[in-house]
């Protein structure tokens, strides 16, 4: 019998050694692994022999020994500890045993008793953090891994498998050890009669990318190429998930941890398969074997996940510091996150339709386009190729689109989607915190997400196709939230606590700019009925904060075109609103106390202010949207209160009847599966432009219809909504129609002229601006006469429901003199160089070059580079530039000021 | 922080919250007063006007015939011609002096039957003449039309022969409805009672097969869907004649001219109810009303010799209590001729006045006044300054000319009259109403 000490810096090995010569059962020599000159020097003085490392164990051991027991230099075995081993090894047959390990110092916390693993090598003991031993587990049994910290391996066995692998930390190279003992016919078994004491936060067993390298390379080694085959991508996508999980917990190191784990067995590639050729001479078993002692799934995925629904726990119910040492066993009992599922799976079913089918396309619920890096690009000072173009830049939503679709590399519908999700995710759980604040309960603060996102007013909203508003309902509540609440303390938590403010502020602005002021009224009032300065302070950084968030937009955006975008839609029934308002302020105003009558106050004059906002004539409609999801988180606030109503002969029916006539829209909302959105009515049907057209670019599409059926916004001649899209999909970056310039008046003459049917050749007309198609919605009856006598907008049976129109006259958007169409691509127009020069059916603007001039409202450049490009605003380029740092200035300051939970133990 | 004790019947702060349901009550009413914001309108869109251009349905080049096209435009501006058919061929045509312009249709395509669109600006009117050496027509220039629109006078007897032409020269399909009537009553082959005429497009109907031994046949056609023009043609031994399918009115005027003795006078009922017409004789012993008169049911059509009615000089009015087309048809030896009544007006275009053929071309003025009136004549092409001639009540003054190359000529008067023109060169008799102008 020898025992061998694997002994690193920072470990007590003289009470280790001490502990062995206690050993009833005596080893016949001991031999220190490791450690330096410091480990030789103990060696040496106490009269035991030394390895410089672990591969040399197997030509240093004496040839006399049948077993090697493998003792960590900071353990104190039990003086039975070896004989407890060295007796069970024997009797139940095993190649490799292992002990009982309890924590120094803690007579009774068990810190290992033998475990399972999971199919990646994580292992998985099943104890409670902190679980006591009360002899609950003394039962000798085979387990897929045993701690490393005292093991007994047969010597012979040892040599056959080469020993431990020298490459690997301790924990990674007893789990190798293992899988390889048992693939080669040998039984790994826990004794639990054989009890050591080793120290807690021992620096062999540190988890980090050489544990996890090490895991990794032992399963590469074990498994079978069958089981690789399946186990490699499964592993590699769960431990994505699983860095992405810990992203979100505030941990970049597990990224980056398992990108350099992956990448160092790709460098020791080669030894591996070395390894796995040595294994397969000697292998017995196959891998169900190793599945026998196998847990499903993935360990360290079920861990993340614990914890972040615990995390999410504690958002929601802000103020209760559970344990973490609690929270994988009981934070899925929790009323909070159980109901937070209840909410998830309502959230799915209100959405299904979006998953089904991706986002409906109407209205401004229109998807990213294909190209989010000259999106990004036009959103930074380049061309806005709205309409007829400008060198404004689009609204932020835009560029929020893009940069989504650039995530999911160019994947524009799962973006769309998944920005829908995140939002609705967002969204509730920020009012259900919200409303916590406000006082009210956690059941109320469901309902509350509920009327929020789904009530009579998110309802009009989202029905009438304002896909930006509901995006920007999830950062709402979170932008309110940091001036609602309790102040913190100390500057580094008021710090974080705006930053988090300004960067949801910013998110809400990024999809809805105005919303930055709803903000600051939303913040302002709350102030004045707390009459807490402090709130009506932290109002003024979050809005700023906000607002550079969309600086590129602030600086060169047109604010008017936005706001008058699109009309305020009407809550129908016209009475709901008025008479459920009214009916939920009278009940919840007398039936609560100060602190949540602030709440109600607060709730009743956004739901009234808000909707009033809408109706005012002189406000600008975009006001008046902001001001109606104002209104429905008001609403929400409203409701949660109306739940709590428990008193009053009279009040709680009418709190009920309010509650219903709140809520009756949720159901709506949920029964269509569209999130409130309204039927698609765009995703397909521009598509016959690039089907139909014999030219690489399908030109511009002239929509003419009714106002409100049109994608995105439109301009009015008479009762006729018109617009142009370019291209065949109405895009989300079209979606907002820059301010009218001198080429949209031409339109406005142009479309006058095609409805007064001037001229027989209204497409020769159309032409020049670089329309290739005219779409007549059904409805548009004021131009069938003038359709019905012109030659060359010829009719094409493509669209049951509307008149679609091919412009034979059309040239496309950009046409050089010699005849040839430039191509509208990646933010700039390209075509073959010429002498002469080039058209370019967009609005003039002296940005354009090489060598710009206007002719008439469009723009004619030299066609020598056979690119024509939109030199950016500088202004709007710093803007953009300083908007991105302050992005992630606000992350870093609200990761920084972040209110920090007690102490957690380590993963 | 719970709900408030059941027991207590008054919350606290009565005042305040009595003040925030009125604040937030208040809202909701000045929101209930104020109502959902108006909808917006933008600035009025024109209704689709008469859009400057004409549709030449009886156009001809090639088969032995020679086309020209006089035109009349107000503006100057460059005008185009364009062959009906897909892809057609195209030329422009440049009007001088005070707005006329004449084109050889054969410069552009030689189909036959060649029918043409002309796009020109401001107010513009025009007609095709057609020629060979023993025949002469002249068509008005038409726009397209959804109709009920109608021409008469065609005949499928003996030697005659007849044709339709109908042209839809627009991007739209058009659905037609046709109707043909002949002294045998409702007369329409089943298999053009309906049918779609594609876009820009062209058809030619030959009438000897499907009608044969008529001797009286008119055309209404309408179109369901799009817009139409159409014209006939008869064909005698020699000479053709063609008309121009037209509207309906109430009242139409014909001048009597020496060439039209012998000719007929031919109405046809466009409405849908049964209609009277009468028929007044005019001429400078005044007016002899009901000359003829009758009841018309819907589509019917008669045919009254002009001798019959007395008409010697002067002229005729037509008036009816539903629309009516009429037409006078000149049947004379080899001599084909008609035209579509004319309503009154003071201002006139003859878009035409130069043939190229031997002969006479003519201009006639029918003053169904009774006041008399001077007529001004200015050539289009403003070659010669204008001249002027009293046409007294009642009466229809010949004004032959010979050929004045360029464009037409532009008749203007203090009165209101009828102005036909046409050409006379041997057998053949082209004729037309001139073009009013607004």
């Amino acid at each position: 019998m020898a025992a061998v000490v694997l002994f690193t810096d920072g470990m007590n090995l003289s009470e280790t050694l001490s502990a062995l010569s206690r050993q009833v059962y005596k080893p016949d020599s001991v031999l220190v692994v490791g450690g330096g000159e410091a480990g030789e020097r103990i060696a040496r003085d106490q009269g035991h022999a030394f390895a410089s490392s672990i591969s040399r164990i197997l030509e240093t051991l004496p040839e006399g020994s049948s077993y090697v027991w493998l003792v960590h230099g900071d353990t104190q075995p039990r003086p039975d500890a070896l004989s407890s081993l060295v007796t069970e090894t024997i009797r139940n047959d095993a190649s490799v045993s292992g002990s009982k390990v309890l924590v120094t110092g803690e007579d009774d916390r068990l810190d290992s008793v033998g475990s399972a693993t999971d199919a990646f090598g994580e292992p998985y003991s099943g104890l409670d953090p902190g679980e006591l031993d009360l002899e609950q587990y003394d039962v000798v049994r085979e387990v897929a891994f045993v701690s490393p910290v005292s093991m007994l391996v047969r010597k012979d066995l040892l040599r056959g498998l080469r020993g431990l692998d020298p490459t690997v930390p301790p924990l990674a190279g007893g789990l190798d050890l293992y899988q390889r003992a048992r693939l080669a016919g040998g039984k790994v078994i826990v004794v639990p009669s054989s009890e050591v004491f080793h120290a807690d936060g021992c620096p062999a067993d540190r988890r980090g990318w050489r544990q996890m390298a090490g895991r990794q390379r032992a399963m590469l080694i074990a498994y079978r190429p069958v089981t690789l085959a399946w186990v490699l991508p499964v592993g590699l996508l769960g431990g994505i998930a699983d860095a992405v999980g810990q992203i979100f917990l505030g941990r970049l190191g597990p990224l980056l941890d398992y990108v350099r784990s992956w990448l160092w067995n790709l460098a020791m590639l080669p030894g591996t398969v070395v390894a796995r050729r040595g294994l397969n001479r000697i292998r017995r078993t196959g891998d169900e074997e190793l599945f026998r002692f196998q847990v499903g799934g993935s360990v360290r995925l079920r861990e993340t996940g614990a914890e972040l629904g615990e995390r999410l726990s504690r958002a929601l119910v802000d103020g209760e510091n559970t344990s973490l040492s609690e929270r994988a066993r009981v934070v899925w009992r929790r009323p909070s996150v159980l109901m937070g599922l209840a909410a998830l799976v309502i959230l799915l079913i209100a959405t299904r339709a979006i998953w089904l089918g991706g986002v409906p396309q109407t209205g401004f619920s229109l998807i990213p386009g294909d190209d989010p890096l000259a999106t990004l690009g036009s959103y930074a000072g380049g061309w806005n190729g709205s309409g007829l173009g400008s060198p404004n830049p689009p609204p932020p939503v835009a560029a929020l689109g893009a940069a989504a679709t650039l995530v999911l590399g160019g994947r524009a519908g799962l973006a769309a989607a998944l920005l829908t999700f995140a939002a609705l995710v967002l969204g509730f759980a920020g009012l259900v915190r919200l409303t916590r604040r406000a006082g009210a309960g956690l059941a109320a603060g469901y309902v509350a997400g509920a009327v929020y996102l789904g009530g009579a007013a998110a309802l009009a909203l989202f029905g009438a196709g304002q896909w930006p508003l509901l995006i920007a309902a999830g950062p709402l509540p979170w932008a309110l939230d940091p001036i609602i609440a309790s102040q913190p303390s100390g500057r580094r938590r008021t710090m974080g606590t705006w930053a988090r403010g300004g960067l949801a502020a910013g998110f809400a602005a990024a999809a809805y700019p105005p919303l930055l002021a709803v903000i600051g009224i939303g913040g302002v009032l709350w102030g004045i009925l707390t009459r807490r300065i402090r709130s009506l302070v932290t109002t003024i950084p979050v809005v700023i904060l906000g607002g550079v968030g969309i600086a590129p937009w602030v600086v060169g955006g047109e604010l008017m075109a936005l706001l008058e975008a699109a009309p305020v839609p009407e809550i129908r029934p016209t009475w709901l609103w008025p008479v459920s308002i009214a009916l939920a302020m009278a009940t919840a105003t007398l039936s609560f106390d100060r602190v949540r009558l602030t709440g109600v106050a607060w709730g009743g004059l956004l739901a009234g202010g808000g909707w009033l906002l809408g109706l005012i004539p002189v406000v600008p409609p975009g006001v008046g949207l902001a001001g109606l999801l104002l209104a429905s988180l008001g609403a929400g606030l409203l409701a949660s209160m109306l739940t709590e109503v428990r008193e009053g002969r009279a009040r709680r029916p009418i709190a009920t009847v309010a509650l219903a006539l709140l809520l009756t829209p949720v159901a709506i909302t949920v029964g269509q599966g569209r999130a409130g959105l309204p039927a698609d009515a765009w995703s397909q049907r521009l598509a016959f432009a690039g089907a139909i057209s014999e030219s690489a670019d399908p030109g511009r599409v002239l929509i003419l219809g009714r106002l409100g059926e049109l994608p995105g916004g439109s301009r009015l001649a008479g009762d006729v909504a018109y617009r142009v899209v370019d291209g065949e999909q109405a895009t989300l970056e079209q979606a907002y129609l820059p301010g009218p310039r001198v080429g949209d008046v031409a339109l406005e003459s142009a479309v006058a002229n095609l409805a007064g049917a001037t001229s027989l050749r209204p497409g020769a007309e159309l032409a020049r601006f670089g329309i290739s198609w005219v779409l007549v919605l059904e409805g548009t009856t004021a131009l069938n006469d003038a359709l019905s006598s012109q030659v060359d907008l010829f009719p094409r049976l493509v669209d049951p429901d509307s008149q679609v129109l091919e412009n034979v006259s059309a040239v496309g958007r950009a046409v050089a003199d010699d005849g040839r169409s430039w191509i509208w691509t990646n933010g700039a127009y390209e075509g073959t160089p010429a002498s002469g020069r080039v058209r370019l059916a967009d609005n003039a603007d002296p940005g354009w070059g090489p060598d710009w001039m206007a002719v008439d409202w469009a723009n004619s450049v030299a066609a020598t580079e056979g690119r024509a490009v939109f030199r950016a605003d500088p202004a709007v380029q710093t803007a953009a530039i300083v908007s991105v740092a302050a992005l992630f200035v606000m992350i870093l300051g609200s990761w920084w000021g972040r209110s920090r939970p007690p102490a957690r133990s380590p993963r | 922080m719970g709900a408030e004790s059941p027991t207590r019947k008054v919350p606290k702060m009565i005042w305040l919250r009595l003040l925030l349901v009125t604040l937030v009550l208040g809202m909701i009413g000045a929101g209930i007063v104020l109502g959902p914001q108006p909808r917006e309108v933008g600035p009025e869109l024109p209704v689709a006007g008469e859009g400057p251009y004409l549709i030449c349905p009886g156009a001809v080049a090639g088969g032995g015939f020679m086309g020209r096209l006089g035109l009349f435009a107000e503006d100057p501006a460059p005008g185009r011609l364009t062959v009906v058919s897909p892809g057609g061929a195209s030329a422009t045509i440049q009007p001088a002096g005070l707005g006329g312009a004449i084109a050889s249709i054969g410069d552009l395509a030689e189909l036959g039957a060649t029918p043409l669109y002309v796009e020109a600006s401001g107010q513009i009117a025009a007609a095709t003449f057609a020629g060979a050496a023993d025949a002469a027509s002249l068509v008005g220039c038409v726009r397209g039309s959804p109709g009920p629109i109608a021409a008469l006078g065609v005949a499928t007897f003996g030697n005659e022969s007849a044709s339709l032409h109908l042209v839809n020269p627009f991007a739209h399909d058009a659905t037609l409805r046709l109707e043909l009537v002949s002294e045998l009553g409702t007369d329409t082959p089943s298999d053009l009672e309906s049918f779609r005429l594609p876009a820009a497009t062209h058809l030619e109907i030959g009438l000897g097969q499907l009608l044969t031994g008529r001797e009286a046949v008119s055309i209404e056609v309408e179109a369901l869907t799009g817009l139409v023009a159409m014209s006939v043609v008869r064909a005698a031994a020699t000479d053709v004649a063609a008309v121009e399918a037209v509207p309906g009115s109430l009242e139409w005027h014909i001048p009597i001219f020496a060439e039209a003795q012998t000719g007929q006078l031919h109405i046809r009922s466009l409405s849908d109810v049964v209609g009277d017409y009468r028929v007044d004789r005019i001429d400078q012993s005044g007016t002899l009303e009901g000359v003829a008169e009758a009841t018309l049911n819907p589509g019917e059509q008669v045919v009254l010799s002009l001798a019959d009615l007395g008409a010697a000089q002067g002229g005729l009015a037509v008036v009816g209590t539903e629309p009516l087309v009429t037409a006078l048809v000149i049947e004379d030896g080899n001599r084909r001729a008609a035209a579509n009544g004319g309503v009154l007006a003071s201002r006139w275009v003859v878009p035409v006045s130069s043939t190229g053929l031997e002969g006479q071309n003519h201009i006639w003025i029918f003053n169904p006044g009774d006041a008399p009136l001077v007529a001004g004549f200015a050539r289009l092409d403003g070659a010669a300054p204008g001249t002027s001639l009293e046409v007294a009540p009642g009466a229809t003054v010949d004004v032959p000319f010979g050929d004045i190359g360029g464009g037409g000529m532009l008749v203007e008067s203090d009165g209101l009259m009828v102005v036909f023109y046409g050409v006379v060169s041997g057998d053949a008799i082209g004729l037309s109403v001139a073009a009013t102008l607004g």
